[in-house]
Formats: C-alpha cells, structure tokens, sequence
C-alpha cells in the first residue's frame, strides 16, 4: 500500500473529520477545504493524488468545482470522485462528463471504504496517460 | 278571435308540419280563410259530408260553421241541389280541376270550380258569376303555386316561380318582385319580372314610390294614377302603365333586422281603371302565400346555418378541449370567434376569486394583445354591462363598455365598434369568465350568433380550468419531487456520521480516547435524525391537510419555558443563551399549546443556529389589546434581502450564512408559520439586518376572561437560562 495524498472538499466540517480520521488511519495525508474556492486553492497548490468532492456547498457547488479543475492545466489530470448525499440522474451524468472518475453517496459509503477508492484511482494510469474513465 | 299573429303562426306550423299534400291543402284553405268567395271540402262517399267551410261559406251555411264539421250536406246546405254536387264530385279527378256554371243552390249563379284531393275529399270554390277571370284557372294556379314554391329553398330561388304563377292567376297584367336587403335599406332590387318596364338588377328607391310604401307599411298600396305620383313615373309613363298594386309579402312577424316585408310584388297595367276586388283578393293572398313559404324557407335556412355553426363551434369545442396550453386555447377561441359570427374584436377575460383579469384582445387583423391587467371585482360596478351579464348568466346583446378608464389604445379600437355581445362564460353554472365580442358595422349579433359564441366560450373556459390545473399539478409534482430530493439529501446528512461512526467504532478505527467524542456525535446526529423525520412528517401531514389542530387556553410564558428546556436537552443551546423578558406572570393565549411549542423551537433553533459566536437570544413577551405578542430576537447573521421575501415559503434556506453549515430541510419557517396561522395568529418578521440579527413575531389571540390562574409572580425581573 502507497501513501496517497487526498484533498477532500466538503462543507460539513464533522464529515470532513470523520473521512480524515479514517484516511489517515488507512496512511494517507489528508488536507481538507470547506467550500469550493479553497479547495480549488488547495488542488492546484498542494497537488493531491485524488479528491474528494462534495456536490452541495454554499457560494460555489461541487459541479463548479469540477469544471474549473478539469480546465485548470495545474488540476485537469486529478482524478475525482464525487462524494455527496444528492445522488439525482442528473447531477450522476453532469459529473461523469465533467470527468469526475466515480460517483458516491456519503450515507451508503462507510469510512474505510475510502481506502479502497483510493487504492483504485491512485494506482491508475500516471497523469498524462489515458484520461478515460 | 284569434290574434292574427298567433294564426298566422298556427298556419306556418300546419304547413311546415305535413308534408302530406292533403294537410298542406287543409293549410292552404286556411289560408283562404279570409277570401270572401266560398271554399269547401266535401268528403264524399254514400252520403256527402262537409270536411271544412271558409268563413264566406259558413254565411250561407244553415248551422255554424264550427258545428258544421262532419254533418251530411243536405245539413249544412239545405238549398243545395245534391244531385248537382254528386255529379260534380264524381267527375272531380286529382290534379285535374273541373268547373262548372250553374245554379248548384238555389236562388244563386255560381262559378263552382272543383279538384279532387284524395280518394275521398274533393276542394270546391265556388263564386257569384259575373268576374272576367276563370276561377278555375286561379284555382289551378293557386294550387300548383303552392308546391312548387314550396319545394324552394328562398325567396330568390323561388323569385322567377312566383312571377311565372303570379301571370298565370293574373292575366294580362304585368308583374315583378323585388326583394330588400339589410345592408341596402334605402332601396329595393328586381329580383324576377315579367314586365317591359321592370327588368332584373333595376334598383327601385323606397322613397317614394309604391313599393318602398308596401315595404315599410306591409300594406298593400294601389293607384290608377302611378305615373303621377311614383318616384319611378317617367319609367311608367314610358311603358304606358297607369295602374300600379304593391303587394308586400311579409313574414309571420317582423324580421330580426326590424324590415317588415321580404320583398314586394309589383302588378302593373296599362287601363287606368282599378283592379277588380276578385284580382286584389287573389293578389292579396299569393302574396300572403308567398311571404308564408319564404319566411318558411327563411326560417329553414336559418336552422341550416344554426347547425353549420352548430358543427363549427363544436369541432372548435374539441379543438379546445384537446389543447394542454392556456394560450393556445385562447388563442384559437378568440380566432375561431371573430371568424364564425364575422366580428372585429373579441376579448376574453377571467374571474379569478376576487379579481377581474383581462387575458387577450384579438382584432380581425390578427393583431393579439396579451393584456393580463387584473382589476378588483368590485370595479365592475362600474360596467353596468359586463355586471348584468355575470349577474344574469346570460349574454347581453349591444351596449357599450365604459372606457374612460382604459388605455387610449383600447379606446379608440372601441370607440369604432359599433354592436357588441357581452356573454358570461360558465363553468358549472357559474360565471367564471367573459367574453366580449364587436363588430365595426351596426349589425346586431343574432340568437344563433350568441348560442355559437357561448358554446365556444364555455368549453375554451372549461379547457382553461383544464389546463391551469395541469400546469399547476406540473408544478406541484416538480416541487414533490424537489422536496423529497431535499428530504432525502437532510435525512442521509446525519445518516453519513452515525454509519461512519458506528462502522468505525466497530472496526476498530477509532481509538480509546477518541471513542467518546464519537458517541456524542452518533448521540447528536440521532437526535437531528428524529426532528428532522418530525419536522418531515409534520410538512406533510400539512400538505395533506391531515393536521389535527386543537385549540385550548394555555399559558404561553409556560409554553415557552418548555420549548427552551427541550432544546436544552438536545444540547441546541449550548453556549448560548435565552432571556425571556415580561415573563413574569402567566399568560394566558389560546391556540394549541403543542404546535404554538413546535413554532418557538423552529424560532429558537435558527436564532442559535444562524449565529456564529454564542447566541444571545431574547423572547419578550407583551399583551396588546386581545392579542399575546412574544417577539423573538437574536443578534445573528441575519437574513440578506433578497431572500426574505420567500422566507416563509417550503425549502427556503439561507444559504449565504456563512463556513458554518446549518442543515435542515428548509421547512422550519414554513411550518412555524402555518402553524401560527392555524391557530388563529401570525408570525412574521419584523426586521432583520445582515450581521445584525433577525427579529421574529408571533401573534396569539389571548384567552378570553376568566383568565388562566395566574401563577405567583417570580422574584427575577428576567430568567435566564444558561446551559455551558
């Protein structure tokens, strides 16, 4: 098992603790944003292997986010995965053609199911490679 | 004695209702009711009996003439030779009129004319000798006349047919019809003629001549002098005619557009002597037969067009039903209703509770105004129009709207009409909008007009009703949707951090020390899990209208005190902190005290939940008149502008409030304010300032007297209540 580096984005702040602690356990560094424009900040600073994002924040929403990280060239070859409680048809495909590499719902997903997420898309392709899904 | 109207009709019916030729004949005799020569039916077999006698034969009839019906000849005529009227009756064939001269009763010359009806009636005229004309060829004319105007479908179909019978029955004189127009009253055209002096297409003015007289008296007029005194006398002159009867040939009653005469008929001759009474009865009467066929004719062809508007209205009907979109329905009425009764301007309008609201104005030239200007109803009183059509049910032919208060557009486009038809449009019998249709031209909207507007107009209201209830459900069905997307997204949101934890706790993540802090959030989440699922419930058991509400007096100072302790026990105020001011004594409101308990919470809880430091909340409670105010207020965030306005509506969250997130569905708001309304009070907010703090309102109806027992009055002058 490698050490991953994860961003989670996500405005509920109990949320973002209770993902850290178990990323952390699993050995990961995990660094948190509470709204859109910091994690924005963060990806393109800190350069994570894959984040974590939530759909429903105040000022800027998870989809916006999406979009300026997949046209950002500092940004475009993170993978995401998408982690928020609104799972409509809708807002599933509008992620996944933003490029957006999985789609989960927190209340179906435990903790240290994350770990596994991230052994998947952190042993995936190196960036540059196929970008596909 | 019968009124004349009332006969006249009783023969139309007689005529239009047989088509059997003997009851048509029957008619026709009736018709010669007034003729002063005589006409009996005899109906033969082994002995003769009287079947129907004129008035002029009842004169000379031994018993009275409604008592004759049906008695042996020898009965009613005692002087009649029979064996004369056999004779005649034998040799009577059908369509082959016999007459003969003679002395057929006693002591009197007859020209006794006969034709065979049936088997067993047979029709004799009979006259006092001396007139120039065959009787029997008038007979036969006057016959033959009757069927085959009979068999056409109007006055101009029947025009060249009258003339042609009209010269059969009147030898030797000249004859013309002319025929008016609603739109050329000033003038009467040739239709048919047999004259050198009339021909067909000649336009005759009213004024003046014989003619436009009979027209306008709908008596006939007749002069030996025309040429002198005719408007038409250098035409006259010309021809060498002298002697000029106008018939007018009238309907049953006046016409709808007020003429009194279909047309007329002109006889004309060169000898300035005048007619004798035999030929100005027999003109008298083809006219009066004509004038029944025509109005006949007139009367069919109008049932005609009432079917043919009949078929369009409905298919219109259809069409409307069948459209899902309010604009298109009005659309298509306002197009389909200037079109089928050939108006300028249509306007449709809708009652909608206590407002009037002006939907669209269509213009012939296809111009379409979606006006949507709404007025209260009670300026309707000033359109005394429009208020007696609503009032009636029923459509309102002519008047005008008063526009003094209406656009100059509006104005002028109804400055130029000049008939109008104001119809209420009824949805289960009641008013439920209007239309109002114009014409530019003076002509007056008809029955039928009316019956096909209303049939439109009703089924285009339905369809609309139809409709708005479909964009309404549209809209109700989206908003379900959106709230259970939202139900779903606030239950999972708690539902993630007791999974999480819970699955932590058992496999081991979580160490020791950190063990307890997990408990709490799974014990706090539990909690936010249950109100939400309340709070949930509580919206639909509203929605549903399936909420009990049981109103009693109950003391709000107590109420409260209980809403405080219960957020306390759920840990909602810790850090912060609730004064309660003016809570000295009990007070006493009425409502039900669990809901009234339901609406401090939601209040409490955004108080604290939308501040970021420790939240200082004060409730101050006050009696005004017969009403318990307790005004809430905190010094949080505050609401911005733009979102208080759907502050109280399902789903509304103040979303810029901040890092913090506060959860919930949205629905706190909403159902403290249904809450309070149910109750028979009010919440609203008072003001509230970004940064500054919100206060809130609730209006209570207080108990009537005799008061709650008041409780002892407490020594502090505020309670505080402080959980750290």
């Amino acid at each position: 098992m490698t050490t991953a580096r994860i961003l989670l984005i996500d405005d509920d702040p109990l949320v973002t603790e209770m993902y850290t602690l178990a990323l952390t356990r699993a050995g990961h560094e995990v660094m948190s944003a509470g709204d859109g424009p910091r994690g924005l900040e963060l990806a393109a600073g800190y350069q994570p292997d894959l984040i974590f994002l939530d759909v429903k924040m105040p000022r800027m929403d998870g989809i916006a986010v999406l979009s300026e990280l997949s046209q950002d060239a500092m940004t475009r070859t993170i993978p995401v995965v998408m982690l928020s409680n609104y799972d409509d048809r809708k807002l599933v495909r509008q992620a996944e053609s933003l490029g957006a590499k999985q789609y989960l719902v927190k209340a179906g997903t435990n903790p240290s199911d994350l770990a596994a997420v991230v052994e998947q898309w952190h042993e995936a392709p190196p960036p540059g490679g196929a970008a596909a899904r | 004695m019968t009124d004349p109207h009332e006969e006249g009709q009783g023969r139309l019916a007689d005529l239009l209702g047989n088509s059997d030729a003997k009851a048509r004949v029957r008619a026709l005799a009736a018709l010669l009711e007034s003729a002063t020569f005589s006409v009996v039916v005899f109906k033969t077999g082994p002995e003769i009996t009287v079947d129907y006698l004129n008035r002029a034969a009842s004169i000379t009839a031994a018993v009275a003439p409604e008592a004759a019906v049906g008695l042996p000849v020898t009965q009613v005529f005692p002087t009649v030779d029979v064996s004369l009227l056999q004779k005649l009756l034998a040799g009577s064939r059908p369509g082959a009129p016999q007459a003969i001269k003679g002395l057929l009763a006693t002591g009197s010359a007859y020209h006794v004319d006969s034709l065979r009806l049936d088997a067993q009636r047979v029709l004799v005229i009979g006259e006092e000798m001396g007139d120039e004309v065959s009787s029997r060829e008038r007979l036969e004319a006057l016959i033959e006349s009757t069927d085959a105007i009979w068999r056409s479908s109007d006055l101009h179909t029947m025009a060249p047919l009258i003339v042609e019978q009209a010269r059969r029955l009147l030898v030797d004189i000249d004859v013309g019809l002319c025929t008016q127009t609603a739109d050329h009253p000033e003038s009467l055209r040739v239709v048919a003629a047999h004259s050198d002096w009339l021909e067909v297409g000649l336009q005759i003015p009213t004024a003046g001549t014989f003619i436009g007289q009979a027209a306008d008296t709908g008596l006939s007029v007749e002069s030996t002098t025309a040429p002198e005194v005719s408007a038409m006398g250098p035409r006259l002159r010309g021809a060498g005619i002298n002697t000029i009867r106008a018939v007018p040939i009238t309907a049953g009653e006046p016409l709808p557009d007020g003429r009194r005469a279909l047309g007329v008929l002109e006889f004309g001759k060169r000898a300035a002597t005048p007619f004798t009474d035999a030929q100005r009865r027999l003109m008298d009467e083809f006219g009066k037969l004509v004038g029944l066929a025509a109005h006949r004719a007139e009367l069919l062809a109008d049932a005609r067009e009432s079917a043919r508007r009949l078929e369009l209205s409905l298919d219109v009907a259809i069409a409307l039903a069948s459209s899902a979109s309010p604009r298109a329905i009005i659309e298509l009425l306002l197009d389909r209703a200037l079109v089928s009764v050939d108006a300028d301007r249509a306007t449709i309008s809708r009652l909608e509770g206590q407002e009037f609201v002006v939907e669209a104005t269509r213009l012939r030239s296809g111009e379409l105004n979606w006006t949507g200007l709404r007025y209260p109803i009670e300026s309707l009183e000033r359109q005394p129009l429009v208020k007696r059509a609503l009032e009636t049910r029923s459509a309102v032919i002519g008047g005008q709207l008063n526009v003094t208060d209406a656009f100059e557009e509006v104005q002028q486009q109804l400055a130029k009409m000049r008939s109008t038809v104001t119809l209420p449009l009824l949805a289960n019998h009641e008013p439920a909008g209007l239309l109002v249709v114009s014409r530019t031209t003076e002509a007056a909207f008809t029955a039928t007009d009316v019956s096909t507007l209303q049939l439109m107009g009703n089924a285009a209201i339905l369809a609309l009703r139809t409709a708005r209830l479909l964009e309404e459900l549209r809209a109700a069905n989206e908003v379900k949707s959106r709230f259970l997307n939202l139900a779903a997204h606030e239950l999972r949101t708690p539902i993630t951090l007791l999974r999480g934890y819970a699955s932590m706790l058992s496999d081991g993540t979580i160490d020791a020390p950190n063990q307890m802090l997990a408990v709490k959030i799974i014990k706090d989440k539990s909690t936010e899990l249950s109100r939400l699922t309340d709070e949930l419930l509580l919206a639909v058991r509203i929605e549903s209208g399936s909420l009990n509400v049981e109103v009693s007096d109950f003391d709000i100072v107590a109420t409260v005190r209980a809403a405080v302790a219960e957020l306390a026990r759920d840990g909602v105020l810790i850090g912060s902190e609730v004064r309660l001011i003016g809570a000295e004594n009990a007070m006493s409101a009425r409502g039900d005290a669990q809901h009234v308990r339901t609406i401090i919470e939601n209040l409490l809880r955004n108080a604290i939940l939308y501040s970021d430091q420790a939240a200082e909340v004060q409730v101050r409670f006050a009696k005004n008149r017969d009403q318990i105010e307790v005004a809430i207020e905190d010094h949080g965030r505050g609401i911005p502008e733009a979102e208080r306005d759907g502050l109280f509506q399902r789903f509304a969250r103040v979303e810029d409030g901040g890092a913090m997130s506060t959860g919930g569905a949205g629905l706190g708001l909403y159902i403290a304010r249904w809450l309070a309304r149910a109750v028979g009070g009010e919440l609203e907010l008072i003001r509230s300032e970004p940064g500054q703090g919100s206060l809130f309102q609730l209006r209570l109806p207080s108990a009537p007297a005799p008061a709650l027992n008041a409780r002892p009055a407490r020594s502090r002058k505020a309670a505080v209540i402080t959980q750290v």
